[in-house]
């Protein structure tokens, strides 16, 4: 497997990152992220993007569309946008402002 | 000293810039590349305007580098651009293609 990816907390990129292996976010992002198996946005990190991911974990700022399998929001991060996952937890501490999309399995006679 | 690492198999499309130490094994296209001491490895490809103080380069690239110190590029290394430097080492084997500027 790929080495993992590091955006130091010094760089920024401007623009799209591409690639399956896990990355990880300490300095600023701004764009697209797609298809990382794993994103990690640091604390003091800041990613304005939209995000495809298997697992975002989120401990950093965030603003911008999340698409992944599960998402994770950090005691102390900022996510504000809109996240669609299929599994979300978010810890005390944590400041969101951002509308869920989540798949629910839920009886037939429950839905509606 | 805060490190960026490209590994291969990421892409990026667009501009890298500000990091102390840069590596990168992956792919970058299009854009412009800034920092202190960048190395383009092996694997890495690399198609930008690179302004540094040291480059090191193993792999492709092209585009101009400017870089305030030296640049360096390996047996293996492969560049198509100019390159304005005040020291310049190239390896037997290197590939280059473009202008040199020691002044």
């Amino acid at each position: 497997m790929a080495e993992p990816s590091t955006i130091g907390a010094d760089c920024t990129v401007r623009g799209t990152l591409r690639g399956s292996a896990a990355l990880d976010v300490e300095g600023t992002v701004v764009g697209r992220i797609e298809g990382p198996e794993g994103l990690t946005v640091a604390a003091g990190a800041r990613v304005d993007a939209e995000v495809q991911a298997g697992h975002a974990h989120l401990a950093g700022e965030l603003s911008g569309q999340v698409q992944a399998q599960r998402v994770e929001v950090k005691a102390g991060a900022k996510v504000q946008g809109q996240v669609e996952t299929d599994t979300l937890s978010i810890e005390e501490g944590a400041t969101v402002r951002f509308e869920t999309r989540m798949k629910l399995d839920l009886p037939p006679d429950a839905e509606g | 000293m805060a490190r960026t690492f490209i590994g291969d198999g990421l892409v990026v499309e667009g501009d890298i810039e500000g990091s102390d130490e840069l590596v990168v094994q992956g792919q970058v296209r299009g854009g412009s590349i800034s920092g202190k001491e960048i190395a383009i490895e092996k694997s890495g490809d690399v198609e930008a305007q690179v302004q540094g103080e040291t480059l090191r380069l193993a792999g492709k690239l092209v585009g101009d580098v400017q870089a305030q110190a030296r640049v360096e590029i390996g047996a293996e290394g492969r560049l198509h651009g100019d390159v304005k430097a005040p020291r310049i080492a190239i390896a037997d084997g290197a590939h280059f293609k473009g202008h040199i500027d020691t002044e």
